[in-house]
This record gives C-alpha cells, structure tokens and sequence, in this order.
C-alpha cells in the first residue's frame, strides 16, 4: 500500500486495536447469553464499573483544573439533574468556564 | 416465552421503523460527535483517521476516553485496554437483548450488536419491552446513531480547525463535560456514593503516583470491588433476615 499521509501507523493500529476490542464486548455479551446466565457477582460488579470508570477519569481532571473546572463540573451535574438533555448540560458545562474566565480575564 | 406470541423477525421494515424513530436522540448525539471531532483534531488525528475510529469503533465514551489519552509516543496498549474496559458495561447490555437477538441467525445477531451503544440500546430495549417482535429495530435504530454520529465527527474535525485556540470557547472543558453528564445520568442513588467516593479519591491519589493512564484502572477498579463487596453485603443481610 503506497503511504498515505492523512494514515500514521500507531495511530491506525491504536483505533483497530480499539474496534476489535471493543466489538468482541459487545460479541461477548450476547454469545455468552446465548450459553449461561452470569452470578449476581459478576452482574454487580459490571454494574458498578461504567460509574466508577467515569469518576476514576473525571475527579483528577476535575481537581487539576482547579476551582474552574469543579464549578463547571458542578454546574454540569446540577442540570442533569435537572433532566436537563447531554447537549443542554454541555453548553452548562462550557459556559461555566467561559463566564468564570470573562470574569477573571475579562 | 409467552407461546401465544407471534416469533422473532427480522425485517427491512423493522430497520426503516427503527431509523425513524430514533432520529430525534441522534440528532442530539450529534452535538456529541461534534466535539469528538473537534478534540480529535486538536490532538492531530486527520479527517480520515477521525472518521475511520467513529466508523469502526462507535463508542463515544471509548473515543472520547482514547483522546484523553492520547499522547506522544502514542500509548498504544493503555488506550485499547482502558477503551475496552469502560466499554464492559456493553457485555450486559448485549446480553440483555438475547430475546431478540437469540433466535436469530448468526449474521443478523452478531451484526446487530456491533451497533450497540447506550442511546440506541436504550430506545430498543424499550421497544422490546412495549412487545416489539421485529429485531429489526434494533439494527435500524443504531444504524440512524452510527450515520450522524459518523457524519458529526468528520464534521467536527473540519469545523475545528476554523475555530480559536479551545480556551477561548470553553471547549478545554468539553471532554470533562461530557463524562462528567454521563455519569451523573448513570448515577443509581445511594448505593453508587461509596463506589463513586472511593474510585475517585483512588484515581486521584494514583494519578499523582503513577505515570500514564493507570489511574483510571486502579479507579474503576478500586470502585467496582467496592460496590460489589457492598452489594453482596446487602444481600447477606437481607438474606439472613428473611431466613430468620
């Protein structure tokens, strides 16, 4: 194949590694349902992970930015709370940090 | 299985129905896609590398995550690993649509789930749940997410390299903004406060000790075990008091 510059090799092997991973859980889930039933164990602890994967990334991200970043996440939360709809909370988020900086930088 | 039920199909009309109806969550991932594009272009990925990953792997948390990551050298084995990993919820999800899926073919089945994500899953599941026998659905429903979730990315990625530095627009904060949403839709009550509590003082402290993207493992790890030791004591209890 003739070298493409719009293609970096570690980055195509990254979003191949990527798809086949991520395409083997969603394989996985339905050809073991095909086969056995999972215990309790296993279903809280799958349960619990996707909550936890996304704190695990948000707090250290959250506190590097400092009281910024905790206010807009804050403000993020608040609108889900709210019921608010994914793009509503990520213009709350967004403009959050955009007014504390006007403010600060103006 | 109720015996009275007409079975399981799989029909063009199915998909078309589920397309339909599903345009309107789309067109809101869209916005999603959007900043995907926009991130995936301020960490250098080209157009067509941007749309290849939205192509191939359709898993907004997991691309979103990959360009947290991303850095130079590319750490290639910590981004699929942690891509997978958040993805595991998709394992119950798919499982969970073996009444629909199981009685059909291995194509049709294992084609479909490849069009698993959490908007689409969610409006089937409901859909099955209202009696639906067209499985169908579920294909055309993540086929109108996979097009605009494609179409927004590509977008995303030319749009944003006409725009100012990120800071300026707030957009630095837009992948945070985006788990940050996530997870406050997945929040389940009071029985995700320790797990949560615990997987984010346990990123945090790993974050400052260890290099690269160890922390978010250790994190969801250290939250899930968590969350399952509490669970499974709940249970006991419960279970001793109703045997009592």
């Amino acid at each position: 194949m003739a070298p493409d510059p719009s293609f970096h090799t570690p980055t195509v092997v990254t979003i191949l590694g990527m798809a086949v991973g991520v395409y083997l859980i969603r394989f996985a889930g339905l050809f073991l349902a095909r086969r056995v039933t999972p215990s309790p164990t296993v279903e809280a602890f799958l349960g619990h992970l996707p909550g936890a994967m996304f704190t695990a990334l948000i707090v250290p991200a959250v506190v590097q930015g400092g009281l910024l970043y905790i206010g807009a996440a804050l403000a993020t939360l608040a609108s889900v709370k709210v019921r608010a709809p994914l793009v509503v909370s990520l213009l709350v988020g967004v403009g959050t940090v955009l007014a504390f900086r006007s403010v600060t930088h103006p | 299985m109720n015996p009275i039920d007409p079975p399981i199909r799989f029909t063009l009309d199915g998909v078309v129905r589920g397309y339909v109806k599903t345009l309107p969550v789309a067109a809101g991932v869209a916005v999603f896609g959007l900043a995907y594009g926009l991130l995936a272009g301020q960490h250098g990925l080209s157009l067509t590398e941007t749309g290849l990953m939205s192509a191939l792997v359709f898993a907004g948390s997991s691309q979103m995550l990959a360009l947290q990551l991303w850095d130079d050298p590319l750490p290639v084995a910590g981004i699929v690993l942690a891509a997978v990993i958040i993805n595991f919820r998709y394992l119950i999800m798919t499982a969970a649509l073996k009444p629909w899926l199981g009685p059909l073919g291995r194509v049709a089945s294992y084609g479909s789930v490849f069009f698993t994500a959490d908007e689409n899953w969610a409006i089937s599941i409901a859909e099955m749940r209202a009696g639906g026998r067209d499985a169908g659905f579920f294909a055309g429903s993540g086929l109108a997410l996979w097009s605009f979730w494609l179409v927004s990315g590509l977008a995303g990625r030319l749009f944003g390299s006409a725009l100012p530095a990120p800071e300026r627009l707030g957009l630095d904060f837009i992948g945070t903004a985006v788990f940050t949403a996530l997870a406050g839709r997945m929040w389940r009550g009071r029985r995700d406060l320790w797990p949560w509590l615990a997987a984010g003082v346990a990123a945090l402290l790993s974050s400052i000790a260890l290099p690269g993207a160890w922390y978010l493992l250790i994190g969801g790890l250290t939250g899930s075990l968590l969350g399952v030791w509490q669970d499974t004591r709940r249970a006991t209890r419960e279970g001793l008091s109703h045997g009592a």
